[in-house]
């Protein structure tokens, strides 16, 4: 009890001050500050990128009949300090930090953050700390030195975001590496009373831990490389469109050929002695293939084939599989992507109705999903009961056992504190999966379970930051990946406490499971690709006044 | 709307979707607290039962987790043991169910095996139940340490299978050690206690025993009796005149209710039911154990082992945990020393080749008014080569008490000493 009062105690200092840290650099700005007859029109926080164009989606709109839909990209080079502008289509020229387009000028400047800032360095601290003392409780446990190697990686990991990362604030870093070290609980769990497991169990979070962060490490930098430039005339995203097509057929192929039905799911399978489900790292890929940044979704009859052709294959693979948490996802992701990369309102109305009616035929279609809606709705139950589980309560020997078993644990067997062990869920099916959060609060108590949904509060509060910080294409892979996680959090945890019906989603970030370390490790490290250049995070810091593209 | 308006009302929906999640599972709880609680109280229950172990005097396990799978250690336990249902609401499952588990706000409930080791002799408890079993009639077989308090043996027929689906027999669910039945002349050593607590001289009280003494008979006319013959020989009419003549009624319910007649709590482990002497309705008779009289077998257990422990009662205990160390006086040295020798003058004049070892006891045989006996033998293990040990036997509606004497008998030195 007294370790998890010290962890929840840690935790708190570092949402404290995690969120002073972000609050304070709310107001910074990383992209250009533009004027318009020394009127600004923009103040930076559109991010890298600022687009300009007739289209309202753009930065800088201009209705004029004469101006391109998107005329310009603009671009502040950090490394050569010059201005990148790349022309989407003719009628405007660029002259001397003026962007001349339908007869107006807009004067572009670097902008200014020379208020007062509070070190960044704090949550980092607490973060370590609290890694370390969880290292040190679990070594109670599992008197391994493997508990302090495996910490070690994230604690390595921490470190060297924050050293490498230009503003040495790395909070989504932070919050992803306390989200693991549950992940390491959530692996070990079946260790604790099978200690013949316990060797399985270390290898699989060695071997998730590494996977998470390995994801998170190179989607994070792939992003920031300026990749663009190497590969030639095509664009990084028009190359990862093709790859992700590819991958994704390749992996619908991978799971109907060597699928096995597991947990009432056709989407498992085995390779090497690895179990994961391909339709995890579908999600991920086709996520990469949504994204067309500086065009619209539907531009022209190409993307258009290609953005409905993969939806298309991808919503029949969920369909195929069963997996109407998977779908959920997938038609989520469809509908945020659409809504960004689209203006035209007609359109993306009947992208989100052809969306809804899918999902209800699709829960006509399959008989567990519409088992669990029903069980979940009850019967004769008002919206505000169903929302709080009185259908789960209801049919707690059927198709509540899970969840009622996890609000047993989470509110009653644990505490307010955690008793520190797993009793409720002992013996009930994913109880380290889909009903991690359950687990976790009954060993670490309801105080905890409130914690890390502060936690999730912060990662979406940081995310607007980071916005502000990454160009174009970075923005829509970030905006994708944060929807792809909450949307995944909220499947989960309202699924375990009720207030939705059970989808089977994990928690990402904590839930054991390879193949969701591959999905949600990737899409982390897109979050985190956040960061501007040292050089030019000191000259957008320093300088008081003026502008430069020098 | 700019692209990055856009990306900003999407992250503001999803905090909101946050908020609106975190509310909803902190009101889940509060919404539903009766029933999770019901369900956590039903977790814990299970998880209770799961991890419960009954052991028997020497580590013979009763119950692991579940029933044993041997019928006879299930049948000959259930009094003790009772079940998972409450049916036997003073039985160990059902008072250790009853008992809060220890829950704490902060730290909730942690899941841990209990081991209760009883007193009880699983082997006797067996022995005494097939004995009872075999004898075609039901009732009751009680043994006790007079001199530590320890329950050795606590049997009542018909039993209950629990894993049975079988309907009980009628009864099986009353524990008959613990119900109170009238006691018939194993109560005279009440009354002849009651007298001598009152004076030490009317132990030469005499009386000329015709066979008739105002309402109260005996089988035949036993002459001219002490006090002492009186007792043993178990003269209906000397203890009335005795008693009716010297005690009064209040006097006679008093010392009753100082033996623990009327109390409840002469197990800590177990409830008994209270007895009744009403010697307002007919002295002579209630001091012949007649009349209103309703004793426990517990109670004359009790009453007989503080005569063999020099006046001291210990209080029982079938649960070691419980272990009580002081004994309490209910009569004078000198009372007991009485009673002790009167009764092994009856030992030893008819039954001291029945048993194998040193002994004092008392017959009893019971007018229910339905025009059938209940047959008491209950004795006092005094061999220095035996354990101390005083053993009731009561056979409900089981007419006379020679069957009951028989059965003792073979229990004490068969299981007891053979064993």
């Amino acid at each position: 009890m007294l370790f998890n009062l010290i962890q929840d105690v840690l935790l708190l200092l570092f949402l404290i001050s995690a969120f002073q840290v972000v609050s304070q650099r709310h107001r910074d700005v990383y992209g250009f500050v533009v004027r318009k007859e020394e009127k600004v029109v923009l103040d930076g926080s559109q991010g890298l990128t600022t687009m300009i164009g007739r289209l309202r989606i753009n930065d800088i709109h201009i209705n004029k009949p004469d101006v391109p839909r998107k005329a310009a990209a603009l671009t502040f080079d950090q490394k050569g300090h010059t201005m990148e502008v790349e022309t989407l289509s003719k009628g405007g020229r660029y002259e001397n930090n003026d962007y001349i387009i339908g007869g107006q000028r807009f004067h572009f400047s670097l902008p200014v953050n020379n208020q007062f800032r509070l070190s960044g360095m704090m949550p980092v601290f607490f973060t370590i700390g609290f890694i370390g003392f969880k290292a040190y409780c679990m070594y109670q446990e599992f008197p391994l030195t493997s508990m302090f190697i495996i910490h070690g990686i994230l604690i390595a990991y921490v470190l060297l975001s924050m050293i490498l990362r230009s503003d040495h604030a790395p909070i989504i870093e932070s919050i992803f590496a306390i989200f693991l070290t549950y992940y390491i609980e959530a692996t070990l769990y079946p260790a604790l009373t099978n200690s013949e497991a316990l060797a399985g169990c270390l290898r699989d979070s060695l071997i998730g831990v590494g996977v998470y962060v390995g994801m998170a490490l190179i989607f994070s930098n792939f992003m920031k490389l300026d990749v663009n430039k190497a590969i030639g005339k095509k664009s990084l995203h028009q190359y990862l469109r093709i790859m992700a097509l590819a991958g994704i057929i390749g992996l619908i192929v991978l799971n109907i050929v060597l699928a096995k039905v597991k947990y009432g799911a056709y989407n498992w399978i085995t390779i090497g002695g690895m179990t994961f489900q391909p339709s995890e790292i579908v999600k991920l890929v086709y996520l990469l293939a949504l994204v067309v940044p500086q065009r619209q979704l539907f531009n022209d009859r190409t993307n258009l084939i290609y953005t409905f052709g993969m939806t298309s294959i991808v919503f029949a693979y969920a369909v195929l599989i069963k997996d109407s948490g998977l779908l959920m996802q997938l038609g989520c992701l469809f509908i945020i992507s659409v809504w960004l990369q689209n203006t035209d309102l007609l359109l993306i109305a009947i992208i989100i109705l052809s969306t809804m009616v899918g999902a209800k035929a699709i829960l006509k279609l399959s008989s567990t999903a519409a088992y669990r809606f029903t069980n979940w709705m009850g019967e004769g139950n008002t919206i505000f009961q169903i929302l709080t589980g009185s259908g789960s309560l209801a049919t707690h020997n059927g198709y509540g056992y899970q969840s009622v078993h996890a609000l047993v644990a989470a509110f009653s067997n644990g505490g307010l504190l955690g008793n520190s062990s797993f009793d409720t869920l002992k013996g009930v099916m994913a109880a380290n999966s889909d009903l991690v959060m359950g687990l976790l609060a009954q060993r670490h108590g309801a105080i905890f379970l409130f914690i890390m949904l502060l936690m999730v509060m912060l990662l979406i509060y940081t995310t607007f930051n980071s916005l502000q910080q990454q160009n174009r294409f970075q923005q829509v892979m970030t905006a994708l990946s944060i929807a792809g996680i909450i949307f995944a959090i909220i499947l989960n945890m309202g699924g375990t406490f009720s207030i939705i019906p059970l989808t089977g989603v994990v928690l990402p970030g904590i839930s054991k499971g390879i193949s969701a370390a591959i999905c949600y490790g990737g899409m982390f490290g897109i979050i985190c690709a956040s960061g501007v250049s040292s050089s030019y995070y000191k000259l957008i810091n320093e300088r008081k006044a003026g502008m430069t593209n020098e | 709307m700019k692209i990055i308006t856009k990306m900003k009302l999407q992250l503001t929906a999803m905090l909101i979707l946050t908020i609106v999640m975190s509310l909803l599972i902190g009101l889940t709880p509060v919404i539903n607290k009766k029933k999770i609680s019901e369900h956590f109280y039903d977790y814990i229950k299970n998880d209770r039962i799961n991890n419960l172990v009954i052991k028997d005097a020497k580590g013979a396990i009763i119950y692991d987790g579940g029933f044993s799978k041997d019928e006879l250690t299930r049948e000959s336990t259930f009094h003790v043991v009772g079940d998972l249902n409450g049916s036997l609401p003073s039985s160990l499952l059902s008072t250790y169910l009853s008992n809060d588990a220890n829950i704490s706000l902060l730290d909730g409930y942690h899941s841990e095996q209990h081991t209760i080791n009883l007193t009880i002799d699983l082997d006797m408890q067996k022995a005494a139940y097939k004995l009872l079993k075999s004898s075609g009639v039901n009732g009751t077989l009680f043994v006790a340490d007079y001199n530590t308090g320890e329950v050795k043996t606590m049997v009542s027929t018909p039993s209950v299978d629990v894993k049975s689906k079988k309907k009980a027999a009628d009864k099986a669910y009353l524990n008959k050690a613990a119900q109170a039945y009238t006691p018939g002349s194993v109560f005279k050593a009440i009354a002849v206690g009651a007298l001598l607590e009152k004076s030490q001289s009317y132990q030469s009280l005499t009386f000329n025993c015709t066979g008739k003494y105002e309402e109260v008979s005996c089988s035949s006319a036993h002459g001219t009796v002490t006090l002492e013959e009186a007792l043993y020989k178990s003269c209906n009419c000397g203890i009335a005149k005795f008693v009716s003549e010297h005690l009064t009624p209040e006097e006679l319910n008093s010392f009753a209710k100082k033996a623990g007649v009327k109390s409840t709590d002469l197990m800590v482990d177990y409830p008994v039911k209270a007895g009744e002497v009403d010697a307002n309705d007919s002295i002579r008779w209630s001091s012949d154990g007649q009349s209103k009289d309703l004793v426990t077998p517990v109670t004359i257990a009790s009453y007989y082992g503080a005569i063999a422990n020099n006046g001291r009662r210990q209080t029982f205990y079938y649960q070691k945990s419980n272990a009580k160390t002081s004994a309490k006086r209910i009569m004078e040295f000198r009372t007991s020393l009485f009673l002790k020798n009167a009764l092994t003058k009856g030992m030893t004049n008819w039954y001291s080749t029945r048993f194998n070892c040193s002994c004092f006891g008392k017959t009893g045989t019971a007018e229910t008014g339905r025009g059938t006996d209940h047959a008491w033998f209950v004795c006092s293990l005094t061999d220095t080569k035996a354990p101390t040990y005083v053993v009731v036997l009561m056979l409900e509606d089981g007419g006379s008490s020679t069957n009951a004497i028989k059965m003792t008998a073979r229990f004490v030195n068969n299981t007891i000493l053979g064993g």
